[in-house]
């Protein structure tokens, strides 16, 4: 049985000479939460706009459901999309709304009424029938839209941003409710997002786009331990990036000297001595210590020059050399344990180091 | 003091619009209902009589009210169908050919209107434009356009076509077309998408324009007086000639416009109220 929901191969689009989508290929399985991560214009919404039939790729194929879907127009495609701005039908109230999907496939008025009432109640507005879009609140306007596109039962959710216009608190509620509807329904999402915390919170595997290609595909914990690029670790999270040239290999570990310092990575593919190479670290995985420290491989000491109280961590920017400069971050246990112009011993696992492969395409 | 001053600054701004209004438009409103109330003379005699009211049933003038009603709504049926088109086509044009539309739309109405109906004349004309062309295809019958109500229903959708488009094109222009894409995604084929989601949307611009063009048009006189000839009358040629051509009658002319400017009250008072309740 063919176990993918929908397949991208070679897909491209061009608009005139801009190409908004390069060469992405992709499977995703059925069920899956699946997230296009990016910042905008990287392609992801011109992918979901593939998907969805709006537009027709330049070059490629789209299988939905193991059938070829290309040039097949949106209402054909047993693909729903959740829009940005929601675009629910001003002149129709809620019922109206929700129903609208189902009066076009010509259900009976006594088929389409339990489906929309269901319909409401599993999007919690049972009750709300009666009132039109623009007498809602944002957030119950998300869930009508959330409703209308899954009245229908489609096989994929295709979805933009569609928390983007919620405030933090209402959007950290509907995450976590999103996910839920997705496994207890268990259609294929397909998550448009340009919040990297939004994707690590919800997905079972991100595809991180960049300049209309996808530069990796993994599930949230690949992306955010192992970023396949420099673009990747910048995107995602926060990290120390520290150049340096590569001064002796023992796979899959690397020596690196960074102007003078000297330290220890994770190196694969297998890098050859001499090169110069980016490491990536991130802030949270060096621990400082003012005393003496636990026995590391990459062990230095430094100076405090900053710090940023955040609430339940703070930031330090300890200063290793003249050119180098780390950020850490550590949970507040003891907030005032350190102190700007502190010297402090810092330090961390090698494995937490990455050699970042070059960046494929700027 | 300060609300006296604020009434005093009130009541000078609002001194042009009233007095525009009261001298324009109150004023000779009250000299017709006056003139309809009195009996003809030369030109009218100033003694109170009704008899204009009684006269005014005339089978004569019912059967000329339902024609120029006929041609009205036929008129704003023809407009509706083609400036509905017009205005989508236009709005989905990028900017600058836009603009190159609206005035290719406009035009009309920035030449002097009676010579283009003298145009109109002369195309329809026998051995006109039309005419030779419909020959040419191989049509041997003679066709005179000219003097027939068809003549006159082209003339008028002429005329008011921009005052359909407009309304249209506002409402198509605000129109969010995401909407459409939504419908679409949703299951709704083209058709299905201008029914239930574009043409509900855009309904005031159609209400809005329907109005202007079937008032316009039931009360005009130039286009049926050039192009629809003696056999072609509209309401509004029985209101002039009534006013200028003898014999005159000025009440009974008088009486005229009042009727029909009822009836248009009539629609314009419908239109809000349906458009109120959809709101």
């Amino acid at each position: 049985m063919d176990e993918s929901s929908v397949e991208l191969k070679n897909l491209s689009k061009q608009f005139g000479a801009h190409s908004a989508v390069r060469d992405v290929s992709l499977q995703i399985k059925r069920g899956e939460f699946f997230s296009l991560l990016g910042p905008s214009g990287c392609g992801k919404t011109t992918t979901l706009r593939l998907l969805a039939g709006f537009d027709n790729p330049s070059s490629g194929e789209i299988f939905i459901n193991g059938s070829l879907a290309n040039g097949a127009p949106p209402y054909a495609r047993d693909v729903n999309l959740v829009f940005q701005s929601y675009a629910l039908f001003p002149h129709m109230n809620v019922y109206q709304n929700v129903a609208f999907g189902l009066e076009m496939k010509k259900l009976s008025r006594s088929q389409i009424q339990p489906m929309v009432e269901a319909a409401l109640s599993l999007v919690r507005l049972t009750g709300l029938e009666s009132r039109f879009p623009k007498q809602l609140s944002g957030g119950q306007q998300q869930r009508v839209a959330l409703a209308r596109a899954l009245v229908t039962h489609p096989s994929v959710l295709l979805l933009d941003e569609p928390l983007g216009a919620l405030d933090l608190k209402l959007r950290k509620e509907m995450q976590l409710e999103l996910k839920k509807l997705q496994r207890k329904l268990n259609i294929t999402f397909i998550y448009v997002t340009h919040d990297q915390e939004e994707a690590l919170t919800m997905s079972d595997r991100i595809a991180v786009m960049h300049h209309g290609r996808v530069v990796q595909v993994g599930r949230p914990e690949e992306i955010y331990e192992q970023p396949a690029t420099r673009f990747v670790a910048d995107f995602i999270g926060e990290t120390n990036f520290i150049e340096g040239e590569i001064i002796s290999c023992d796979p899959p570990w690397v020596k690196v000297d960074a102007q003078g310092i000297q330290m220890n990575a994770l190196g694969i593919p297998p890098y050859e001595k001499g090169r110069e190479v980016v490491i990536a670290i991130r802030p949270e995985k060096i621990w400082i210590n003012k005393e003496s420290a636990p026995p590391s491989e990459n062990q230095f000491t430094g100076l405090i020059e900053e710090l940023v109280y955040l609430g339940t961590d703070t930031r330090y920017l300890v200063r290793l050399s003249d050119e180098l400069i780390l950020t850490v971050r550590q949970q507040n246990l003891d907030h005032s344990a350190f102190r700007k112009g502190d010297r402090v011993y810092l330090g961390w696992p090698a494995p937490c180091a990455q050699v970042l492969h070059p960046e494929t395409e700027a | 003091m300060e609300k006296q001053r604020e009434r005093g600054q009130l009541a000078l701004l609002l001194l042009p619009s009233t007095l525009w209004l009261g001298l324009f438009f109150l004023a000779p409103l009250g000299i017709i209902l006056v003139i309809s109330l009195v009996q003809r003379g030369g030109p009218v005699a100033w003694q109170l009589d009704g008899s204009t009211y009684v006269r005014l049933l005339d089978p004569l003038y019912l059967k000329i009210f339902l024609r120029s009603l006929t041609l009205a709504v036929l008129t704003t049926f023809i407009c509706l169908l083609v400036g509905y088109p017009l205005a989508y086509y236009i709005a989905q044009r990028p900017p600058r050919l836009r603009n190159l539309l609206h005035f290719f739309v406009l035009l009309p109405l920035w030449a002097n209107s009676l010579v283009l109906t003298y145009a109109w004349m002369v195309l329809l004309r026998p051995e006109g434009f039309f005419d030779s062309l419909l020959h040419a295809l191989g049509f041997t019958e003679p066709i005179s356009l000219l003097y027939t109500p068809t003549a006159v229903v082209i003339g008028l959708v002429y005329w008011y076509l921009p005052f359909m488009v407009y309304p249209i094109y506002g409402s198509i222009e605000k129109f969010d077309f995401t909407l459409i894409e939504a419908a679409h995604d949703l299951g709704a084929t083209r058709f299905q998408a201008f029914r239930k989601v574009l043409l509900p949307l855009t309904m005031p611009g159609v209400m809005a324009g329907s109005l202007l063009v079937f008032i316009s048009a039931l009360g005009t006189f130039v286009v049926p007086a050039l192009l629809g000839g003696d056999k072609t009358l509209m309401w509004g040629n029985l209101i002039q000639q009534r006013f200028l051509s003898t014999p005159q009658d000025w009440p009974l002319g008088a009486g005229l416009s009042l009727a029909m400017m009822l009836f248009a009250s009539v629609g314009i008072w419908l239109y809000f109220r349906v458009n109120r309740e959809s709101a």
